[in-house]
């Protein structure tokens, strides 16, 4: 019997009354992670033992050791730029091929506290950098819809499958939400802060926070929950104040007044089947009597481009640690500044390459001021943009990306490709990275690859967002069997 | 004497640029640490010339004399903690992931080429 069809909650409790017991949650799990593994490429590493051992811990818990088992038996992934010390934490990056952290990220175990299970880590974009799909060093997750198309990330693919119930992933210019919109999974960004970053490897300090992505809107609150909050060991995050409740209930959904883009339609490389599926939930929308007003951000549409000149200067300076000395590969070298250069030219992708030559050159002292500098000021503009909409606005509306999933094997000469720096496919999400702010993706489902839509909402502010996505997904029907290999 | 103006505008007159120069290009990746193979450099270039073509509009025309840079979404102070003594991360730990260590160090090559 599977148990895919039930929340988090549900499952918990049937736990919690010994309906279902631990040898059928560890054989549908491993299952689940290798089915997803040899058919997509999704996993790095996953350890069936570990599997094994953590779904007895959950079983021999009692109610007096303190855990509070509100994702009990819920199956996770996680992204493989988030520590973990009992498997390998590469950034699918063979810079980092063999590194063990000494520790676990603090969102980890805050999931183990919560009776979650870890199932593997997740293939992904080198170092997270975009979301192509093409510069892992152990190949490319193919989309689960059409394996001739990238997925994103393989957190996005690990809940689309059913290997994972609930993932974790990072988010800098918006790859998150576009993994989600390529894979048609729900995807949560939260309010940057919302969740420590205590053993993220990340490359873009200012941008990039840690994000949830599930099959249902309840899913992903609940693990927001489990999750969010203060963590003496990373200053910069946000106290959560305490919730009603831990679940959502189908009787939450509403939505708020919607601000949509009056120029949505003129995102650069935007796909006619993309619009229509556009347009078509917000006739629905308006069917249903939401209130939707078109509204001018003169400077969103530079968000994208802007988002890319912080995160490669940021990068360049993130990355300038992997210099072969301390952990990682290391490339030979007669002396010191040969082993840098060998070590960083081998263990690095020719695309991550090419985004720290450029943010090196926009650092430098004749791009400085007239790009990086520049930037950081139109953010602002964008920044103010945002928070003007929103203070009349319970949430901004738009695609979530301008095209579905991209085809895998992409050469120098794509038009994509050559557009690279300028990150086409962060059109949309990229500006609530600038910001701050939460966003969640909502999938659309088609006969094809789906896409999705975006729901960028006031800072800390997410829960207006989930209930509207309990809206959504009663709107929204989804046939997910085609795509589930197996899973719990 | 008259100079010529060529693609490459010199930084004075604003941003203007429109090919990046080869020097500015390795430069830029020994600053990285990076060599890049022949392939690299010439699609990175014509990236670069795709970015600030695209860039001109943006970064040329709005007004930016009197904005504020955004550096952070949020509003940081330093934190400080007791003064109780605390374990560091144990020698072994730290060496654990060293791709050389002998006698509880870090082995490099030597520095100075001979």
């Amino acid at each position: 019997m599977s148990f895919l069809n039930c929340s988090i909650e549900e499952l918990a409790a049937r736990i919690k009354k010994g309906e279902l017991l631990p040898e059928k949650l560890q054989k549908d799990l491993i299952q689940g992670c290798k089915k997803a593994q040899e058919e997509f490429n999704v996993f790095i590493s996953f350890d069936e033992d570990l599997i094994k051992k953590e779904v007895l811990t959950l079983f021999q818990e009692k109610p007096e050791d303190g855990k509070k088992l509100n994702l009990a038996g819920a199956s996770c992934a996680i992204a493989d730029n988030i520590a973990t010390k009992e498997l390998a934490t590469t950034c699918a990056s063979r810079m980092l091929q063999s590194y063990r952290p000494p520790f676990d990220a603090e969102v980890v175990t805050r999931l183990k506290e919560n009776g979650a299970i870890p199932v593997g880590k997740t293939n992904m974009e080198e170092f997270g950098i975009g979301s192509c799909g093409e510069s892992s060093f152990f190949q490319s997750v193919k989309n689960p819809w059409n394996k001739n198309h990238t997925a994103g990330s393989g957190a996005a693919a690990a809940v689309l499958t059913g290997a994972a119930r609930i993932a974790f992933a990072s988010d800098a210019r918006g790859e998150l939400g576009q993994s989600a919109a390529y894979c048609g999974v729900l995807a949560l960004r939260p309010t940057f802060g919302r969740i420590s970053k205590k053993g993220l490897i990340t490359y873009a300090s200012s941008l990039e926070t840690i994000g949830i992505l599930a099959r249902r809107a309840a899913d992903l609150w609940a693990a927001f929950l489990a999750v969010a909050g203060q963590d003496p060991e990373d200053v910069m995050t946000l106290l959560l104040k305490p919730q009603e409740r831990f679940y959502l209930k189908e009787s939450d959904a509403v939505l708020p007044r919607l601000a949509v883009l009056s120029d949505w339609q003129k995102a650069p490389h935007i796909e006619d089947e993309v619009c229509e599926l556009f347009s078509r939930q917000l006739q629905k929308l308006k069917a249903l009597g939401a209130e939707i007003h078109y509204v001018d951000l003169p400077h969103f549409r530079f968000a994208s481009m802007v988002a890319g000149i912080i995160a490669a200067v940021e990068a360049f300076s993130n990355l300038s640690n992997y210099d072969g000395v301390r952990f990682g590969y290391r490339g030979e070298g007669r002396h010191l500044q040969e082993m840098y250069l060998k070590t960083r030219s081998e263990g690095l992708s020719g695309k991550v390459k090419r985004f720290l030559t450029f943010g090196a050159l926009l650092s430098s002292s004749q791009y400085y001021e007239d790009y990086f500098l520049k930037a950081q000021k139109l953010r602002t503009l964008i920044v103010d943009e945002l928070a003007g909409c929103l203070q009349e606005y319970g949430a901004l509306l738009t695609p979530a990306t301008p095209f579905k999933a991209p085809k895998l094997g992409s050469f120098p000469g794509d038009p994509l490709r050559r557009e690279e720096l300028l990150d086409p496919s962060g059109y949309f999400t990229a500006a609530a990275g600038l910001a701050g702010l939460p966003a969640l993706t909502f999938p659309l489902h088609t006969d094809g690859l789906p896409c999705g839509l975006q729901l960028i909402g006031k800072k800390e502010d997410e829960l207006t967002l989930l209930k509207a996505a309990l809206l959504l997904e009663k709107e929204n029907q989804f046939a997910w069997g085609g795509v589930t290999v197996a899973g719990i | 004497m008259l100079q010529k103006k060529n693609a490459n505008v010199e930084r004075r007159e604003g941003v203007k640029r429109l090919r990046v120069k080869a020097e500015e290009l390795r430069n830029a990746s020994w600053e990285a640490r990076l060599e890049l193979t022949a392939e690299e450099e010439e699609e990175l270039r014509e990236q670069l010339q795709v970015f600030f073509k695209a860039t001109q509009g943006a970064l040329q025309d709005i007004d930016l004399n009197n904005v504020k840079a955004f550096y952070y979404p949020l509003a940081g102070q330093n934190v400080l903690r007791q003064d109780i003594r605390k374990p560091s991360l144990p020698l072994s730990l730290t060496l654990a992931n060293a791709p050389e260590a002998d006698d509880g160090s870090f082995v490099v090559p030597k520095i100075i080429e001979e």
